[in-house]
Parts: C-alpha cells; sequence; structure tokens
C-alpha cells in the first residue's frame, strides 16, 4: 500500500511538473500558425476556413465540452488528428510539423481558451 | 570525315552559344530578382527557419523555385499575375473577426507586381535554375490516370481533408492554402507528390500536416488535380 502512495504521489509531482513546465506563449504562437485557420482567432470554431467544412471545428472556448477532454486527448488529436480520438477525419495529424514539446506548450495554450474562466470561479 | 569534323565543331559552337546565352540570360534574371523581388521573397536555405521566422514571411520562398513551378506557366504568370492564395501568404495577417465567424479582409490583400514580358522570361530563366531539391522529385515518378469526378471531389474534400485549407474550384473550398484547381498548370507533378508525402522536408516550418498518405492516395489526389485542369 505504501509503495502505491509512492507511487502516486510520483505521479502527481511528474505530471505537475510537466505542465508547469509548458510555455503558454508558445503554445500561443504554435495555436495562431496551426489552429486558427478552422478554430478561430478566438478559438470558438468559427475559422477563415470553417464556412466550407463538412464538420464544424471544434469550439475550444466550450468550457463543458472541453473539461470532459484529459491533456492526453487533446495532445493525441493534434498529434495523431481526429480519427485517433474517434473524431473528425478532417482534423490532421501535426506529427510531422511540431514536436512533442510542442504540442504540450500547445495543449497548454489550448486549456487557457476553454478553462480559464472555470478556473477563476 | 571532314564532313564530320566540321558538323562536330558546329554543333560545340551552337552550344556554347547557347549556355553563354542562358548564363547571361540566368544573370539578367538575378539581377531583376535582386531588384523587385527580395522585399518580399527568400531565395536562400530554408533549412532552419524558425516558426517566428516562417510567420513572418511575407511571400513564399523562392529557395527551390525551380523544382517547383512549371516554366511556361511561370514566365505568363509574372508577365499578368493572378492570385493565387485566397487568404494571403499567410492568412492570419489578413483575417477580420465577425460576428458570423473569420473572414478574409479583402482590403488587406496585396496584388503581386507585374514584369515586361523579356524581364518575365529572364526571371523565369533564373528561377527555374533554383533546384536544390532535385533528389526529392527524382524519388517520385507520376503518370495520370483516369478519375471518377465524384469519387474526387469525395476524397479532396471529405477523405483527405484538402478542401478544408485548399480550394478546388473558384471559391469553393479553404481559403488558408493555395488554390489548386490551376495547380497542375502552374506546378510540377513531381513537385505536388513529394510536397503532399513529405511537405516538412520541403518547408521545414510548413503550414500543411503530412497525412502519411500511400503511392495509391496520392495517385488519386494527382488524378483529380490533373482532371480539375482539363
Amino acid at each position: 500500500m505504501k509503495l502505491f502512495y509512492k507511487v502516486l504521489l510520483t505521479w502527481v509531482v511528474l505530471s505537475g511538473s510537466q505542465l508547469m513546465a509548458a510555455d503558454i506563449k508558445k503554445g500561443d504562437q504554435l495555436y495562431q500558425a496551426y489552429c486558427t485557420q478552422c478554430h478561430g482567432v478566438n478559438g470558438d470554431g468559427w475559422g477563415v476556413n470553417a464556412a466550407s467544412m463538412d464538420v464544424l471545428p471544434k469550439d475550444h472556448t466550450d468550457t463543458k465540452e472541453m473539461i470532459s477532454r484529459t491533456d492526453d486527448d487533446i495532445f493525441k488529436a493534434i498529434k495523431e488528428g481526429g480519427k485517433a480520438v474517434s473524431k473528425s477525419n478532417l482534423m490532421p495529424n501535426w506529427d510531422k510539423n511540431m514536436t512533442d514539446d510542442e504540442i504540450r506548450d500547445l495543449v497548454a495554450y489550448v486549456r487557457t481558451l476553454c478553462c480559464e474562466k472555470e478556473e477563476k470561479q | 570525315m571532314k564532313i564530320n569534323t566540321y558538323y562536330l565543331a558546329f554543333t560545340f559552337m551552337i552550344s556554347f552559344i547557347h549556355f553563354n546565352v542562358q548564363a547571361d540570360n540566368i544573370k539578367a534574371g538575378k539581377e531583376i530578382y535582386q531588384e523587385a523581388c527580395t522585399g518580399c521573397h527568400a531565395i536562400s536555405d530554408n533549412s532552419n527557419i524558425t516558426l517566428y521566422e516562417r510567420l513572418n514571411e511575407k511571400a513564399p520562398t523562392l529557395f527551390y523555385a525551380g523544382n517547383k513551378f512549371n516554366a511556361p506557366w511561370l514566365e505568363a504568370w509574372l508577365g499578368a499575375p493572378k492570385r493565387l492564395r485566397p487568404g494571403g501568404h499567410f492568412f492570419l495577417d489578413n483575417v477580420k473577426v465577425t460576428e458570423d465567424g473569420d473572414i478574409i479582409d479583402e482590403n488587406k490583400l496585396t496584388v503581386h507586381l507585374s514584369v515586361k514580358p523579356e524581364q518575365a522570361k529572364f526571371l523565369t530563366e533564373y528561377l527555374m535554375a533554383q533546384t536544390p531539391k532535385s533528389d526529392l522529385i527524382a524519388l517520385e515518378k507520376v503518370t495520370f490516370g483516369k478519375v471518377n469526378r465524384t469519387f474526387g471531389e469525395k476524397d479532396f474534400h471529405k477523405f483527405k481533408g484538402c478542401g478544408s485549407c485548399h480550394q478546388d474550384e473558384d471559391s469553393y473550398g479553404g481559403v488558408s492554402g493555395p488554390e489548386l484547381y490551376t495547380s497542375i498548370q502552374r506546378l510540377q507533378p513531381e513537385f505536388i507528390a513529394s510536397y503532399i508525402r513529405t511537405p516538412e522536408k520541403w518547408d521545414p516550418r510548413t503550414l500543411m500536416p503530412s497525412r502519411h498518405l500511400n503511392d495509391n492516395s496520392i495517385k488519386k489526389l494527382l488524378n483529380y488535380l490533373n482532371m480539375l485542369s482539363e
């Protein structure tokens, strides 16, 4: 049992440090470059390309929807594409455009769009 | 025997003159490029470009122009340029946020300068001499085949997602990438195939994802693009 708590504590510390290590400013730049074209400048899913798409891009400001997704889900969707998380194939895989660290920065930035309101309450 | 010697000397002389004329044209093209194009286009090696630099580019790199364009199209276009990117080189520079969603602010889009026919000829010769990525082109073998229009369109938009960023007909499709309904006229088919396969090998900070398509999938897309140009 002691070992279980030790492992759990290590996991929590590591997860926390990983989140803190993520650079939201860099994530913001990556979001501007790769995501805004579909997800919109404000992250509301109404980017310049959205009008002609069969499936509307996800609204990253939708707190209720976004808190149901873990950081790992978002990471996987960005890296491997929507299909990898049972979502639309129109969300492409960005694995050749960003490193894992950059994707983590991007995930941290996406969290500021969806969930800052929640955290402030 | 004597005739053959004369013939060889004549052929050599013609080749020599041709080579010198071509070299002169490339030199003239370089001078025009330096005077008219460097304000917006880079032509140096982009292997180490940062995302910040990429986002602040005013126009596409011409580093590998000779591996990319079809020379006759390029020469004609330089004389009478038409917009290829509905949203500009980097869409975000031209976005306007509205209540109905983000749109491209047409007032922010700039017009490409045009040059005289002789300048277009020299510029084209200079640009077509820029071929640092010939090894990537050599890996591609493109032969066009038949395609069903309905299937091609579905493949382009729904299955591969190309239509999210690119238009396959005027005003239909995404606006952040270059239109593709004239792609076969303006681009070498091997370049299109290679850019679909490994865009990051052309532009390390490309805004286009690599969708890990196999040969058959790339061939289907090229057949569709070819059909659009007919």
